[in-house]
């Protein structure tokens, strides 16, 4: 029989050494900055019971999860998002806790993709979630937040998208036909500009709106053209919202950077209020996305809302070792040797690590052996302690 | 500069007849021989590929934009955007069978030919009908003759060759035609160069 025990599964890859660095070097950043504004960190479980994703809203396809059993016969799932298992957690464990309650995470999720489509199926996410604030200030924390992280991973040269639910939630609203509503919030999810036109035909009332949503995408100034557009003062408040924060975000970044989609949408109802994505050029997918929403604890019967956001951290680190921002950090290499066993020369080791010197311990047993050896590594130093012995190879 | 995939034969002869009308130079193209990127005006860098690569490149982002037949879209099912209907290289998709076959009526198990199982799995789902699929890769028609399957489905144009083989339209599936699609994240970053080329076609199919 054919063995794999050589390769990966598709999907899935071995992260060797600098791309382990630029990778917990991203996540360092981002923990300290989540912690520095009140965070605080939690972990859950890799596999859950498959209950925990299957109900309600932010229901993920079924084809898209791993699953396996427990050893009652239960279906269990790996992790697909931290969202749900964190909202669990609350809904279990955390409900009797001042709200709003922040909190932080990094932890691998699992996503079957399609075969051959260059996806991974496994990637780690960094996140926060402020839990059971709806107000304008939540907003602001998390959105600043999250132009931080991107500022903090990639300096100002990072894009990002703005928008709001609520917009296009009450054109949705009036479409009694299910199927119709689906279709139009597909065709609008997709931007399929052709399906759009066909379906404003079906509708009477809110075709004019149907027919201007490929006008919704642009920059901030859309903003104020919007106003004339969405009119009501609930639709005011929220281009009011929007423009500050806009104004907010380029505080980090150019105000040429900024995106602003007024109709967005997602298929599956997840998102409730405003929702952001950042980008970075050359990347063909988002490096951060995220958005408030607010029925998402109903699934345990919370009227809890909350806001969060989740970093790809597999992709920015890719990201920045493609585009080489990341410095990789050049080591310098003291090779340690004795001729008798032992690895106790301490000051001397302190002093070479405080001098920046990474030690490798020779294992050979002999200097000569060493020294070929050092050279082949490409170290700075031989240090023999037996004799007090340095030798610069650079 | 805008990155450009153009599905390769009919489809790449008709975009570039809209850009020729809409006044761009396309003369780089007139000898291309096998160069497989063609630089226009400084402004659009286009490469000829196969409808399904078309995809491929603007799902990942290397390309901004692409030309490509609706039907090559729906069964391929990825996530990019499909912002224009470009109201050349009509036809649809049908279900065909040979004359006095019925296979919506049949209450025996049916076997469907075709080039698209994506669309055809789908297609039958939604109507809760179980069938087989055989994927063929080229003239479907011969399937029902030699008795491999039942019915086909496939993209039909005029029905000319599904006349001369002895088969019939029973059921049209959708409508088909060349679309403007874009990558996600292009559209976005690239919007004022996008929506630039989307008029300028816009421009020249009313023209």
């Amino acid at each position: 029989m054919k063995k794999f025990d050589r390769i990966t599964p598709s999907g899935t890859g071995d992260l060797v050494f600098s791309e382990c660095d630029a990778s917990y070097a991203i996540i360092e950043k981002l923990r300290t900055l989540f912690f520095n504004f009140g965070y605080g960190e939690v972990r859950t479980p890799t596999i859950e019971f498959f209950d925990t994703f299957s109900h309600g809203i932010g229901k993920l396809s079924q084809n898209s999860l791993y699953t396996l059993t427990d050893s009652a016969g239960r279906l269990l799932v790996m992790r697909p998002d931290s969202t749900k298992p964190i909202a669990r957690l609350y809904a279990s464990r955390l409900y009797m806790r001042t709200l709003p309650l922040r909190i932080y995470y990094t932890q691998p999720v699992f996503r079957r993709n399609i075969e051959l489509c260059k996806k991974s199926d496994e990637f780690q996410q960094s996140g926060i979630e402020l839990i059971g604030s709806d107000s304008f200030k939540a907003d602001l924390e998390v959105l600043s937040l999250a132009v931080n992280s991107m500022y903090s991973i990639f300096g100002d040269d990072f894009y990002l998208e703005i928008g709001h639910m609520g917009l296009l939630r009450p054109l949705l609203d009036s479409i009694e036909d299910e199927d119709l509503k689906r279709e139009v919030k597909i065709a609008i999810a997709t931007k399929n500009y052709p399906d759009l036109l066909k379906l404003s035909k079906s509708l009477d009332s809110n075709a004019e709106l149907l027919n201007f949503i490929p006008n919704l995408l642009g920059s901030s100034d859309l903003l104020s053209k919007a106003k004339t557009i969405f009119k009501g003062a609930n639709n005011q408040r929220i281009l009011d919202n929007l423009q500050l924060l806009c104004e907010n975000a380029t505080k980090f970044m150019s105000p040429n950077n900024l995106i602003v989609d007024l109709a967005v949408m997602n298929e599956y109802d997840y998102y409730t209020g405003v929702v952001f994505r950042a980008y970075i050029k050359g990347e063909g997918a988002e490096i951060l996305s995220g958005g408030r929403y607010n029925t998402l604890y109903s699934d345990y019967k919370l009227n809890i809302p909350a806001i969060g956001f989740a970093i790809n951290i597999d992709r920015a680190s890719k990201a920045l070792l493609k585009q080489q921002l990341y410095k990789i950090k050049k080591r310098k290499l003291a090779v340690i040797f004795s001729s008798t066993p032992g690895f106790d020369n301490t000051t001397i080791i302190n002093n070479l690590v405080k001098g920046g010197y990474t030690i490798i311990n020779s294992l050979l047993d002999t200097k000569e052996a060493t020294l070929l050896y050092a050279k082949e590594i490409g170290a700075d130093l031989i240090v023999c302690p037996d004799n007090d012995e340095l030798v610069k190879l650079k | 500069m805008l990155n450009i995939a153009l599905t390769k034969g009919r489809l790449e002869d008709r975009t570039i007849e809209l850009l020729k009308k809409a006044g761009v130079d396309c003369s780089p193209l007139l000898n291309k021989g096998r160069k497989l990127i063609i630089t226009l005006e400084d402004k659009y860098s286009i490469i000829f590929a196969k409808a399904n690569d078309v995809i491929t490149y603007v799902e990942y982002g290397v390309s901004d934009v692409g030309v490509v037949g609706k039907d090559t879209i729906l069964e391929m099912n990825r996530p990019i955007y499909e912002i224009m209907d470009l109201n050349f290289g009509k036809c649809s998709f049908a279900v065909a069978a040979p004359h006095n076959v019925n296979i919506f009526t049949l209450d025996k198990s049916t076997t469907i030919a075709t080039k698209y199982p994506n669309v055809t799995r789908s297609y039958f789902e939604s109507l809760n009908m179980d069938v087989d699929i055989v994927k063929i890769e080229g003239s479907v028609e011969l399937a029902p003759i030699l008795k491999l399957a039942d019915a086909i489905v496939d993209i039909v144009e005029t029905g000319k060759t599904l006349k001369e083989n002895g088969l019939e339209v029973i059921r049209k599936i959708t409508d088909i035609s060349a679309r403007l699609v874009v990558n996600p994240v292009s559209l976005k970053l690239k919007a004022a160069e996008i929506d630039l080329f989307s008029k300028l076609l816009t421009s020249s199919i009313t023209k």
